[in-house]
């Protein structure tokens, strides 16, 4: 069964100069078992999908339509109660980009992490207390009895993050969410913290929406990734295919943007502009775009499947019998 | 002046600018536009109510409580100035001394702070206008001896985290001597709180200052300070409930007014 | 660091404060502009009872022997004879303490009570009409000067109406909070307001933070995540607020009590200002001062039983 599937959604933002749409009819699945990416540069909406998927927008921001269905379930339906104690934390848990701020600093990390599990799985504290220090175990992290008792500002950033996966997890949810989580951290705790997460995830089969603007970290964590723009999807597929052969203008320039994949010392292209105002219709990467012409200001540019499992969203590409040309 | 007009945006800071104008031009202006002599006594109109003749009503003596009032205005300001004014040089030199200094200096420093402190800030400046006598002069020394030290605090503790910063360390790897760079580099950077501050001490001081008048160690008769003015007004307030109210609106409007400019400017500068 | 020894650590830090406390109280007689006995006596005493008062307060001898005497005494809790009373000071002091201190507490409790649900409500509330409502109302409150509140609610409500007494004491617990009442009342206000506002923006700023959200994201009610996680959190500078302006309501009471006659100690320090009682002021301010110290002792050992970041290194 599909773990999560949203159709259709929109979610604009309320500021003083007017609407803003961060999400623009977007369409996204996770399956059981499997690790979606999500790749965008800052402000294309990602991690607007991940608030909106668990309700916790804030004032400002509002879901103007479309479907989340979870696990069956539409969880626009839910009420704030419903999701505070069966979705959050329960069956859809989060991790955030920066560790040092993510846990509070008056609490010691164990008895934030009991508390989850005291929330929802009504374990008395020392049964808590035994499962959590197993789980920091298990994500890595040694000493666990004495981390246990240890204050965030007493760890490391890498630390944090295990003590949040654990957290995460403690309560085998069903979606991890992770917004970022490795962004702030260095290089090579970043691998460490990457195996462990992909072990545990392959162990407790666990579903998992990966949120990164870094192409090396989708492409070695995830099954499917979505190409994100200006709220809109306008490439998606499974991760070797649209590595291999990305069909976009936008993901071309991202992969030829990313340094691994050039000569030491030699010029870098970079996607010109910045994410600013939209064209009003057609297709919003059109302002940056080094293909496009004016038939790409019309409405109605549509997902189209080019191979097996991958599809773009570019008007400039026909397909034709099991090939593709660009116009 | 596109900047200044960005910053006079915070509706605190605009309310509160305004408030405080319009306190100083009345102030200011005092002698010209208050109707009355505020000294002087007419015991045929003595304990008016307020009337088109007397908007505020007279006190005990007859005298124009409107005009005492503005009068009021005037040494209000004055205690701010002077009281807040130096409070504000000595607690900036001596808290930054202390902050860049850090050892002894700043342990002296920060010790003397402590131990003025350690009194209730209404009995310390007691205990100093009972010694050296009551009367204005006397209460704007009191004032900024004991609020140096607060200034002294905020200064230090900012100096104590700007010290170690890049464009400090480039200021001293360039050769600019310790005073220059004291006061050239790291002040502006670190006036902003105490400026915050210094708005937020005013609203204080012309509490304090009223309640020294109020029980009699600051202003004294016939000056016409608004807590001396409640003072007189004590054992009035049922026949004559002016003579006491108008001023305290007199300081409420001020302490408002300080306030507010405070607050906006906290919002603005980010403390 | 352990807690212990951050305990003993401000500790140590306070002694030189005390002393030079000491020293400041001490130097009160001496910065007296001109003669201290002609300054008490006034202008019409006798040579004779000059020399008398001189000899008395010990002003004859040289002043480093007046400090050592000065600090023998205090070693052993006297802290001198006051002129008008002619009685030890500490008597004097400790006769009157328990009004004062009444009155102080109650005044603590009535504004944690209020400012408490208020603040979080604020917070709760932020951008619309209650929001701003507190706001106003607690910026119009401060603004207030106590005497004159202290006046209004004399007279409206304990004069004009009769509901209160018009001042003194009474006897007995129940009667003495009931003169206590609109005092400490009075009291609080100012600092009920402050603390409102304080809470109020520290509880904003805490809610903005990335852990309440992480919170959220973990399904705990909102009533969870005000009080025990964000509360935690915001009361850290609250505290240094309270603790700071308890110095702030010692001296207010000096006012208060004046304005309700209240046999406290700040109505006996401004009877001693009148009649220029040295020794008694000198008795009162200490005392006072020793009070805020431990007061702030307190407050910074508090700060660390909530805050581990204070001490743990």
């Amino acid at each position: 069964m599909d773990v999560l599937v949203i159709k259709d959604l929109s979610t604009h933002f309320v500021e003083n100069k007017g609407k803003v749409v961060a999400v623009d009819n977007v369409d996204l699945m996770v399956k059981e078992t499997q690790t979606v990416g999500i790749v965008g540069e800052s402000g294309s909406g990602k991690s607007t999908v991940a608030n909106s998927i668990l309700g916790i927008l804030p004032e400002t921001g509002e879901i103007t339509s479309g479907m989340i269905r979870f696990k069956g379930e539409e969880l626009r339906g839910f009420s704030e109660r419903q999701m505070q104690q069966r979705i959050r934390g329960k069956q859809i848990s989060m991790i955030f980009q920066d560790p040092m701020v993510s846990l509070n600093p008056l609490f010691t990390v164990g008895t934030q992490i009991v508390d989850v599990m005291k929330l929802h799985q009504n374990l008395g504290v020392r049964k808590a207390k035994t499962k959590a220090i197993a789980l920091f175990k298990k994500v890595g992290i040694s000493d666990p009895d004495k981390r246990f008792y240890n204050y965030p500002h007493e760890l490391s950033g890498g630390m944090i993050q295990r003590v949040v996966i654990a957290m995460a997890m403690s309560c085998q949810p069903s979606l991890i969410i992770a917004d970022e989580p490795t962004t702030a951290l260095d290089v090579t705790i970043e691998n460490q913290i990457l195996n462990e997460f992909e072990k545990l995830v392959t162990e407790m089969r666990v579903s998992v929406l990966w949120i990164a603007h870094d192409l090396g970290v989708i492409r070695r964590i995830s099954d499917y990734v979505y190409v994100m723009y200006a709220g809109t999807i306008l490439e998606r597929g499974k991760v070797e295919a649209v590595f291999r052969n990305p069909l976009h203008p936008y993901t071309q320039g991202l992969l030829r943007s990313n340094p691994i994949y050039h000569e030491p010392k030699s010029q870098i292209p970079t996607i010109t502009g910045e994410l600013s105002k939209m064209p009003p219709h057609g297709c919003c990467f059109y302002p940056r775009c080094k293909i496009g012409d004016e038939k790409c200001l019309d409405n109605n540019i549509k997902l189209i499947k080019v191979e097996e499992d991958h599809c773009v969203c570019c008007r400039k590409i026909e397909v034709r019998e099991n090939c593709y040309e660009y116009e | 002046m596109v900047k200044l007009r960005e910053f006079t945006r915070n509706p605190n800071i605009k309310i509160g600018l305004i408030m405080i104008g319009i306190l100083v031009l009345i102030g200011i202006s005092s002698p010209l536009i208050s109707p009355y002599d505020p000294f002087q006594q007419d015991l045929m109109e003595s304990l008016q109510p307020p009337s088109f003749k007397h908007p505020f009503g007279t006190d005990l003596y007859g005298r124009d409580v409107m005009s005492r009032v503005i009068w009021g205005a005037w040494i209000a300001i004055k205690i701010c100035v002077i009281g807040v004014g130096i409070a504000f040089i000595v607690g900036n030199l001596a808290g930054a001394f202390a902050g860049y200094y850090g050892g002894w200096t700043d342990t002296i420093i920060m010790r003397i702070v402590d131990s003025i402190l350690a009194f209730p800030f209404l009995v310390l400046v007691i205990a100093i206008m009972a010694i050296f006598g009551p009367g204005l002069r006397n209460l704007y020394f009191a004032i900024a001896v004991v609020s140096w030290c607060q200034f002294a605090r905020i200064v230090r503790s900012k100096y104590i985290s700007e010290k170690e910063a890049d464009y400090v360390m480039a200021a001293k790897a360039v050769g600019f001597p310790d005073k220059r760079i004291i006061f050239g580099h790291l002040l502006p950077n670190a006036i902003a709180p105490t400026v915050v501050y210094a708005s937020l001490d005013c609203a204080l001081v012309i509490l304090l200052a009223a309640s020294l008048s109020f029980i009699g160690v600051g202003a004294q008769p016939p000056v016409p300070e608004w807590g001396a003015q409640i003072a007189e007004g004590r054992q009035l307030f049922q026949v004559a409930w002016w003579v006491a109210t108008f001023p305290a609106l007199g300081i409420m409007y001020t302490v408002i007014g300080c306030s507010m400019l405070g607050d906006g400017l906290r919002d603005r500068l980010a403390g | 660091m352990s807690l212990e020894r951050y305990a003993l650590k401000r500790f140590l830090e306070i002694i030189p404060v005390f002393f030079i406390v000491l020293f400041i109280v001490f130097l009160m007689l001496h910065f007296i502009p001109g003669d201290p006995a002609k300054n008490i006596l006034g202008i019409m005493a006798t040579p004779e009872r000059l020399e008398q008062l001189r000899e008395t307060l010990g002003l004859n001898e040289p002043v480093h022997k007046q400090f050592y005497r000065f600090i023998g005494r205090l070693v052993h809790g006297d802290l001198g004879r006051s002129i008008r009373y002619m009685a030890p000071i500490t008597t004097l002091i400790f006769s009157r303490l328990k009004v004062t201190l009444s009155l102080v507490l109650m005044s603590a409790v009535i504004c944690i009570i209020f400012s408490l649900p208020i603040s979080l409500y604020a917070a709760k509330k932020h951008g619309k009409l209650p929001d701003y409502a507190v706001g106003v109302s607690s910026l119009l409150i401060f603004s207030m000067p106590e005497f004159w509140t202290g006046l209004l609610f004399l007279n409206i409500f304990a004069l004009k109406f009769g509901w209160f007494p018009t001042g003194g004491w009474g006897s007995g617990l129940l009667n003495n909070m009931y003169h206590l009442f609109l005092p400490s009342l009075i009291l609080s206000l100012f600092l009920t307001a402050l603390v409102t506002r304080t809470l109020r923006s520290d509880m904003l700023e805490v809610l903005q933070k990335e852990y309440i959200r992480l919170a959220r994201t973990y399904g705990f009610s909102e009533v969870r995540i005000y009080t025990k996680y964000a509360l935690k959190n915001a009361l850290l500078p609250t505290i240094t607020v309270i603790g700071l302006n308890l110095g702030w309501l010692l001296g207010s009471s000096v006012v208060i009590e004046t304005v309700f006659s209240l046999p406290g100690i700040g109505a006996m320090l401004l009877d001693a200002v009148i009649v220029r009682d040295y020794p008694l002021i000198q008795g009162i301010s200490l005392v006072f001062a020793l009070a805020i110290m431990l007061n702030n002792y307190i407050v910074d050992i508090l700060y660390g039983i909530i805050d581990p970041r204070i001490y743990r290194e």
